[in-house]
C-alpha cells in the first residue's frame, strides 16, 4: 500500500481488488436483472406475507410493556419491514412502519400517552396485508388512514 | 457509466450483515441476478466479524440497525480493530436509516458507501458498479480510519454543508486532499 505521511494523518492508497475482479463488460443486461428480480420478489414477497403474522404478533406483544421494553422490540419489527415491504412491492407497510418507528422512539419519555396511535398503526398494518393493499393510494386504504388520523388528534 | 455498459461482477464475494432474514434472501435474489453466487450472510456483526476473519469478501454489505454489535460499531471495527483483517475492505451501508445524522454517523466510521431501504436490483447495481468505478483513498488518523470523507459518496455530495450538527460548513471537494481528524 502506498502511503503519504502528513502531519496529523496518512492517506493511504491500497489497490483496488474490485477493479481486479470486475470485467466491465460481458454482465447480464439491467433489463434481464430487473425482470427475473421483479419474479422472484414476487414468490418471496408471497412467503413475506405468510411469516408477517409472526411480526405483528410481536408487535402486540410489545404493545403490553410499552416503556420497559416493549417499545424497543415493535421498533426492531417495525424498522425491518420498513426496509424490505417496498422491495416487495407492499410499499404501504413501510409507509406504516416508519411513522411507527418514530412512536416507538418516543414512548418511554411521553408515559405511554401513544398507546392508541401505536395500537391503530398496528393495527393498520395488519389490515393492509391481510387485504393485500399495497400502496398507500389504494382507495381502501382511505378508511383506515382516516383512522389514523383521528388517534393522531 | 454508459447506460450499454454491462458490468461482469461474477468474481465478486460479498458478504451480507443484516438482521433480517427476510432481507438476506432478497440480497440473495439480486446478487445471484447479477451472476454473484459467492454469498455469505449473516443477522449478527459478531459473528460477521469471524466471517471476515475467516476470508475477507471484496465487498461488505451492512445494515445498522442491528443486535446487539450495531453497524456503526461493526464498521469501526473492521477499520480500527487491531485483528481486523482487511482494514481497507470496501464497506457499503444498506440501510432504513435515512436520516441525515446516521448518514454522517456511517461515514464517520468509515463506510465506503451508503444506500438507502427499500433497495431495488438496479439501484444496488448502480451502487455497486459506483464502487468499483471510484475507489477513494483512505484516511488514517487518530480519530478516523476509512474513505476519504471530502470525495462525497454518491447521492450525499454537499452533506457537509447541509449540516450544522457536523461542525464544519465547508463543501466537500472531489479531491484528494485530506481532512485530518474533523469527526
Amino acid at each position: 500500500v502506498k502511503i503519504e505521511i502528513k502531519d496529523n494523518h496518512e492517506i493511504h492508497y491500497p489497490p483496488s481488488h474490485l477493479d481486479e475482479l470486475v470485467i466491465r463488460h460481458g454482465g447480464p443486461p439491467l433489463a434481464d436483472m430487473i425482470s427475473e428480480s421483479e419474479r422472484e420478489m414476487a414468490i418471496l414477497a408471497e412467503d413475506f406475507l405468510a411469516t408477517l403474522g409472526d411480526s405483528i404478533a410481536a408487535m402486540r406483544k410489545g404493545l403490553g410493556t410499552l416503556g420497559t421494553g416493549g417499545h424497543r422490540a415493535i421498533y426492531l419489527e417495525a424498522f425491518s419491514l420498513m426496509g424490505i415491504a417496498g422491495t416487495l412491492g407492499y410499499p404501504i407497510l413501510g409507509d406504516l412502519a416508519g411513522p411507527l418507528c418514530d412512536l416507538v422512539e418516543d414512548a418511554p419519555a411521553d408515559g405511554g400517552k401513544r398507546h392508541d396511535l401505536i395500537e391503530v398503526t398496528i393495527d393498520g398494518i395488519a389490515w393492509a396485508a391481510a387485504n393485500q393493499v399495497r400502496e398507500s393510494a389504494d382507495p381502501r386504504a382511505k378508511e383506515m388512514f382516516a383512522r389514523l388520523e383521528e388517534a393522531r388528534g | 457509466m454508459a447506460i450499454s455498459d454491462t458490468y461482469d461482477l461474477r468474481n465478486l464475494d460479498i458478504l451480507c450483515v443484516d438482521d433480517s432474514r427476510t432481507m438476506h434472501k432478497i440480497m440473495k435474489s439480486f446478487l445471484s441476478t447479477m451472476q454473484v453466487d459467492l454469498t455469505r450472510f449473516s443477522t449478527d456483526a459478531n459473528e460477521a466479524y469471524a466471517m471476515i476473519q475467516e476470508r475477507v469478501p471484496s465487498i461488505v454489505i451492512t445494515e445498522l440497525e442491528m443486535q446487539p454489535l450495531d453497524g456503526f460499531e461493526f464498521i469501526r471495527r473492521i477499520r480500527r480493530g487491531e485483528d481486523s483483517s482487511d482494514i481497507y475492505v470496501p464497506i457499503l451501508v444498506l440501510t432504513g436509516h435515512t436520516e441525515l445524522h446516521h448518514i454522517i454517523g456511517a461515514r464517520d466510521a468509515g463506510a465506503t458507501e451508503i444506500l438507502a431501504k427499500p433497495v431495488s436490483v438496479e439501484s444496488l447495481y448502480h451502487r455497486l458498479i459506483w464502487m468499483v468505478d471510484n475507489p477513494r483513498p483512505f484516511i488514517v488518523a487518530k480519530g478516523f480510519v476509512g474513505p476519504d470523507r471530502r470525495r462525497a459518496m454518491r447521492g450525499y455530495e454537499g452533506l457537509e454543508r447541509r449540516t450544522p450538527e457536523s461542525g464544519s460548513d465547508a463543501e466537500p471537494v472531489d479531491s484528494d486532499e485530506p481532512e485530518g481528524d474533523p469527526a
